[in-house]
């Protein structure tokens, strides 16, 4: 019995940890070794860096790590931005209206974005923010513009505007759905003391952004790692040159046969230690700022 | 009474707003799928038909062939996470062990490494084993990136579940499966239904993954559809994309229906 009680867990989480162990630590596994020649299957063991050199030597890679990296850490600091504010104003104003549907309606409509696939709201914001889109027209009706080349590229442009677009557009909510809760756990009486004695909203806001940004970081963490490394919007929205560099990896991936995939194994690799890498700083960030939230009786 | 008044008028100018900003991106798309001559700069366009209709649902039809295999793969999908998941989040919720941690980790990191990478590095052993190209192959690529939302969905819920009451119902006589069936399952139920939602819409949004493994030969919408929006005819690409967001909804709408339906049954306000 107590054998069975010590076992138990590891039982229960068995099933589900061999599933990722194959399709998604055996992915990143073989991932790592092909990249270096190695192919356990045909034991092919040519053991050789070739491919990290060729990829680190790469103008390409290094302009599509760029592109990718601005485009990843606009559209997150933003949605961080947008998506706390919304939370925290959401939250004001529930202490402040009587009847809680009016803010429960708000917060549903909010939510929208956050059902529909990313790759219908790329099209979406595609005919909305294209040239000869429907902001270009809503512009050329309101006077602002005259020609139609009048109006800035927005779509498949160098800078991905249409990109941030499409992801603050659906992440904002995310945000706001992780930071929320938080809010809803703050004693309410917190906020009259701090009026009591004279604070802001504004003041009272960063006074409680610490205990926020545990939730706050985590989300936002999640959008960059998402947006760093997703294939659809930027496919379906980015410029031709330099690609997203998950663009460019399937490129190497699937054009010429087998000539390029150690090549874009070898991208995987670097974008899973670059994300990773983040991960483990945001993890120790957090991890001091909870010894001073502790110090604060939180 | 008047300061009230003005954080009312706040809340709906803020609802105004984001009706806005929600609602505004579905107007070109549902204009576009009705078009016919849309030429810049005008606002709407000469006039409407359902010609970019026709085409995809009439001479097209593959669609329904696609609408059925998004969501069986996303049933399924859905199902073996339910099963992987309850024994999982019920372990790292309730119970205390050592390298809880890094299962944790684990389980959480597919949302940080996304399924076309790990896709690309196990695409040789998939083929080795013949399910590249297959339905199989597809459900099993989409497990990795759908399993995490619902392990999340499900710790949450059992953290709330108490083992005093499955240990009450033991001591009334319930055996492992009633425990289960009566008290377990019943507690789960809006996790489930929140894990259930997210597993379907995160296996519906998968394009390039779903093309990888299934090698064109497995025609969900986004493969149907993708040649269509990433360039050619504006109106069919709207069409396609309506139809695909729709499809979404409606399911999603109708997990959310189990949801309310069983809370009613249950006699819990909503």
């Amino acid at each position: 019995m107590n054998m069975w009680q010590k076992i138990k867990p590891y039982v229960y989480v068995l099933p589900a940890v061999l599933m990722l162990v194959m399709l998604f630590l055996g992915g990143i596994l073989q991932g790592l070794l092909q990249s270096v020649g190695v192919y356990v299957a045909s034991s092919t063991y040519s053991l050789s860096f070739e491919a990290y050199r060729s990829v680190l030597l790469s103008e390409d890679f290094w302009n599509s790590l760029t592109y990718s990296l601005t485009i990843a850490s606009t559209s997150t600091i933003v949605s961080m931005w947008i998506g706390t504010m919304m939370a925290f104003a959401t939250y004001y104003l529930s202490l402040r209206v009587s009847g809680g549907t009016k803010i429960k309606s708000v917060i549903r409509l909010q939510q929208l974005p956050l059902l529909l696939p990313h790759i219908a709201v790329a099209y979406m914001f595609f005919l909305l923010f294209t040239q000869s889109g429907w902001i270009s027209r809503l512009s050329y009706s309101l006077g602002w513009i005259e020609q139609i080349d009048q109006f800035p590229i927005l779509v498949h442009d160098p800078y991905g505007w249409s990109i941030i677009f499409t992801y603050v557009w659906k992440e904002v909510p995310f945000i706001f759905l992780l930071v929320y809760p938080v809010l809803l756990r703050l004693e309410p009486s917190w906020m009259q003391m701090a009026r009591v004695h004279g604070a802001s909203i504004r003041q009272y806001f960063f006074t409680i952004f610490s205990l926020l940004l545990p939730s706050v970081l985590t989300s936002g963490y999640i959008v960059f790692a998402f947006t760093f490394t997703a294939f659809e919007v930027p496919y379906l929205l980015g410029v031709t040159y330099p690609k997203h560099i998950a663009v460019l990896s399937y490129q190497y991936y699937s054009s010429g046969g087998f000539d390029f995939r150690e090549e874009a194994l070898a991208v995987n690799i670097l974008l899973v230690i670059i994300t990773a890498v983040l991960g483990l700083l945001i993890l120790r960030s957090l991890k001091k700022l909870q010894w001073h939230v502790r110090g604060a009786r939180w | 009474m008047l300061k009230k008044n003005k954080y009312t008028l706040w809340v709906v100018s803020l609802s105004f707003v984001l009706l806005f900003i929600v609602c505004i991106p579905f107007v070109p798309l549902i204009l576009m799928s009705f078009s016919v001559h849309w030429s810049w700069p005008d606002l709407f366009p000469s006039g409407y038909d359902l010609r970019a209709w026709e085409y995809v649902f009439l001479s097209n039809t593959s669609i329904w062939n696609a609408v059925w295999m998004t969501v069986v793969i996303a049933f399924v999908v859905t199902f073996i996470n339910i099963l992987l998941s309850i024994p999982a989040a019920n372990a790292i919720a309730r119970f205390k062990w050592k390298g809880k941690a890094w299962i944790e980790l684990l389980f959480y990191a597919p949302l940080i490494v996304p399924p076309l990478i790990t896709s690309m590095g196990i695409y040789l052993d998939f083929l080795r084993y013949g399910l590249i190209g297959t339905v199989t192959g597809v459900i099993l690529a989409h497990i990795a990136p759908t399993l995490p939302y619902m392990i999340r969905a499900l710790v949450i819920s059992f953290q709330t579940l108490s083992f005093d009451w499955e240990n009450q119902a033991a001591t009334l006589g319930a055996n492992g499966w009633q425990r289960l069936r009566y008290v377990v399952i019943p507690h789960l139920v809006p996790g489930l239904i929140v894990g259930c939602s997210l597993s379907m819409l995160v296996s519906f949004s998968q394009y390039i993954v779903t093309l990888l493994i299934g090698s064109g030969k497995v025609q969900t919408i986004p493969v149907l559809m993708f040649p269509y929006i990433s360039g050619g005819d504006q109106a069919i690409g709207s069409v396609f994309i309506m139809v695909y967001t729709i499809m979404t909804l409606l399911s999603l709408f109708f997990m959310q229906f189990i949801l309310t339906f069983y809370y009613r049954r249950k006699g819990i306000p909503l």
